[in-house]
């Protein structure tokens, strides 16, 4: 049987679509020594930004549940906003600019 | 260095080559590691590694049963007897449960935009918090807020159809996973171990369900090695 089957119509948003995702989902430390800093960097900043996203996922929680007072809210989303900032700046820093943090954890899938 | 592509259940000498590597085997007893030379640019995760190395795999799985092993994996020459030594039986066991398997591929495209506004439509996601002025960390909560709300609405949504799409197809399968929403324009992907045989069964099984659900766009990969089933703990 073919390979492929779809829609002749649905190929270019297929082809969109799954270009479109960061065949890098497999995370390497790369050996050769002009990539070794960058690669480290992707791995920090990775879980960097898993416990950014958990902190914020935490606070959102406790907003639902009414947990926290609206100066905690404010103060608590002054800190996110600023640690979000930063993310991005040392993204850039590492020349990592629009590239998605994550890692392949294999059968448990990606860790963001 | 070796790059390793997968683990077969023969002992005999295999050589081809595809696009330019020369593939071959490394025996232990009676199952084999596929390999090539290897060096750090084949681990380079480009368009034309990917292919390569998915047309190795596909060059060798009608044939034998294999375990693919995971893109850019590299390994010392020692080491790829060592790895087959240690993990024989793990390795054996795996290749008698994958023998004369395949994997298929769905996925399932929809309306992300018109999903979304669906979504906003039916819910309010507004909070008052949102229009104080002056509290720029609050209304940077309130829009996270705002995205998850929209979030968990859109993957609600996305469960209906993917829950009834998996169900029809996993029906041909030993084994099957579902993914819901892996993007916002993917709602579903679903990867189905089947018996090699059947393939052209579970096809006509998909053009039955394409027919069926005419709202979403459709493609259907396959017969792949079992990327998706095959999970190793190696020593």
């Amino acid at each position: 049987m073919d390979s492929i089957m779809c829609r002749e119509c649905d190929v270019d948003d297929f082809e969109k679509e799954l270009s479109g995702k960061d065949s890098g989902d497999v995370q390497r430390v790369h050996a050769d020594p002009e990539r070794v800093e960058q690669g480290l960097a992707k791995l920090v900043l990775t879980l960097i930004e898993l416990l950014r996203r958990l902190m914020e996922k935490q606070a959102l929680r406790r907003i639902e549940r009414g947990s926290l007072t609206e100066e905690e809210i404010e103060r608590v989303g002054l800190t996110l906003m600023k640690l979000e900032e930063k993310m991005e700046e040392l993204k850039r820093a590492f020349g990592l600019e629009g590239e998605e943090l994550n890692l392949n954890l294999g059968p448990l899938g990606d860790l963001l | 260095m070796l790059y390793l592509y997968g683990i077969i259940d023969s002992p005999e000498p295999i050589y081809y080559t595809c696009s330019g590597r020369n593939i071959y085997t490394l025996a232990y007893n009676d199952i084999s590691a596929l390999v090539s030379r290897g060096d750090g640019p084949m681990t380079r995760v480009t368009g034309e590694n990917v292919i390569i190395h998915g047309e190795v795999l596909n060059g060798i799985v009608e044939k034998q049963a294999l375990l693919p092993v995971r893109f850019g994996t590299l390994l010392g020459g020692g080491d790829v007897e060592g790895l087959l030594s240690r993990n024989y039986h793990q390795f054996l066991a795996s290749l008698n449960e994958v023998r004369g398997m395949v994997e298929m591929s769905v996925r399932a495209l929809w309306n992300a935009a018109e999903e979304e506004e669906k979504c906003r439509q039916g819910n309010d996601f507004s909070d008052p918090r949102e229009d104080l002025p002056g509290n720029p960390g609050t209304l940077f909560l309130m829009q996270k807020r705002r995205q998850l709300l929209l979030e968990r609405c859109l993957k609600s949504a996305a469960g209906i159809p993917a829950d009834e799409i998996h169900g029809w197809l996993s029906r041909a399968a030993v084994k099957h996973i579902k993914r819901v929403l892996p993007s916002p324009a993917m709602f579903f992907h679903g990867s189905y171990m089947i018996n090699r045989e059947r393939a052209g069964d579970f096809a006509a099984e998909f053009s039955s369900l394409r027919d069926k659900f005419t709202r979403y766009k459709f493609l259907l990969s396959g017969p792949w090695p079992l990327y998706s089933f095959v999970s190793l703990n190696c020593r």
